[in-house]
């Protein structure tokens, strides 16, 4: 039984098959918006879309959600240091000088 | 109280509570401790010369990073420019993640989120972005450590935002390789 009643007939000059490189090319778009994804620079549509092939890809869930790992533990990281305390008592200091 | 002791509190509480996010900053982009608290520094002590020209209830992060990176790519940065160390190479997508797969596909490391949350530590991170080359650098502390959005870091690096882009997603690259090469020399 045909999936699909009204499908049209393979035109018999392409040989090769439809889902692979349509799988291909859904990877390759949302490769494509990886760096604006993780900066959550994507407006809603292309967010939805970039979403929609990682709910169905397993492959690039994994990287994605490493990449946002990393990220996430590289700002985390980063973000233990702190300023040291002479150099706020010198801001303080000078702003609270007469003149500066 | 009178009105210039008003505005000293007012400073005190809206901007100098971003000393340690600027620091950091600094740190990040100038690689230097003396330098980064003079940049700092300077920051701080222009923001409250020019506070009068500041709207109230405006971002004021984003207007003393403003400041910062101004200070920054027109003083330090000529002052101190140095050459840079990082190869050009082209680099491929999810580097890192590739190269840790590769290492637990050969029994040498776990699953490369584990590996990258457990093992991977402030220094490798503080070393990767310190060898960036300048513009990359700025553009990944940021983006990725301040979490600016590409149009406010546009404005502050006067740069298109197409090269925010472009230079924040080399500069992801460039930090996963010298993540990459410093958890080899150090812990396998």
């Amino acid at each position: 039984m045909p999936r699909k009643i009204n499908r049209p007939a393979p035109s018999p000059m392409v040989d090769t098959p439809e889902v692979a490189p349509l799988e291909y090319n859904q990877c390759q778009a949302a490769v494509k918006r990886l760096t604006e994804y993780l900066s959550d620079e994507l407006d809603a549509p292309e967010t939805e879309a970039v979403q929609s092939h990682l709910s169905q890809c397993k492959g690039c869930f994994a990287k994605f959600h490493f990449e946002d790992t990393l990220l996430r533990t590289i700002r985390a990281k980063v973000e233990q240091v702190q300023a040291p305390a002479t150099l706020r008592d010198k801001i303080l200091g000078l702003i609270s000088a007469p003149k500066i | 109280m009178d009105k210039t002791d008003r505005a000293r509190e007012t400073f005190e509480r809206e901007m100098v509570v971003h000393l340690d996010a600027l620091y950091r900053a600094a740190l990040g982009m100038t690689r230097d401790k003396t330098n980064a608290e003079d940049l700092v520094q300077d920051t701080f002590v222009r923001a409250f010369s020019f506070y009068g020209q500041y709207q109230g209830g405006t971002n004021g992060r984003a207007w003393l990073f403003r400041i910062m990176t101004n200070l920054y790519i027109n003083g330090y940065r000529k002052k101190n420019r140095e050459p840079e160390r990082v190869s050009y190479d082209e680099l491929e997508d999810f580097y890192l993640y590739n190269r840790l797969s590769d290492a637990q596909s050969r029994g040498i490391g776990a699953a490369p989120e584990a590996e990258v949350v457990n093992r991977v530590e402030a220094d490798a991170i503080r070393e990767a972005i310190d060898n960036l080359p300048d513009e990359y650098r700025d553009t990944v502390i940021l983006a990725d450590i301040n979490e600016f959005a590409y149009q406010e870091i546009s404005e502050m690096l006067e740069i298109p935002i197409g090269t925010v882009r472009s230079r924040l997603s080399r500069g992801r690259r460039l930090v996963q390789k010298a993540i990459w090469a410093y958890t080899n020399n150090n812990q396998r």
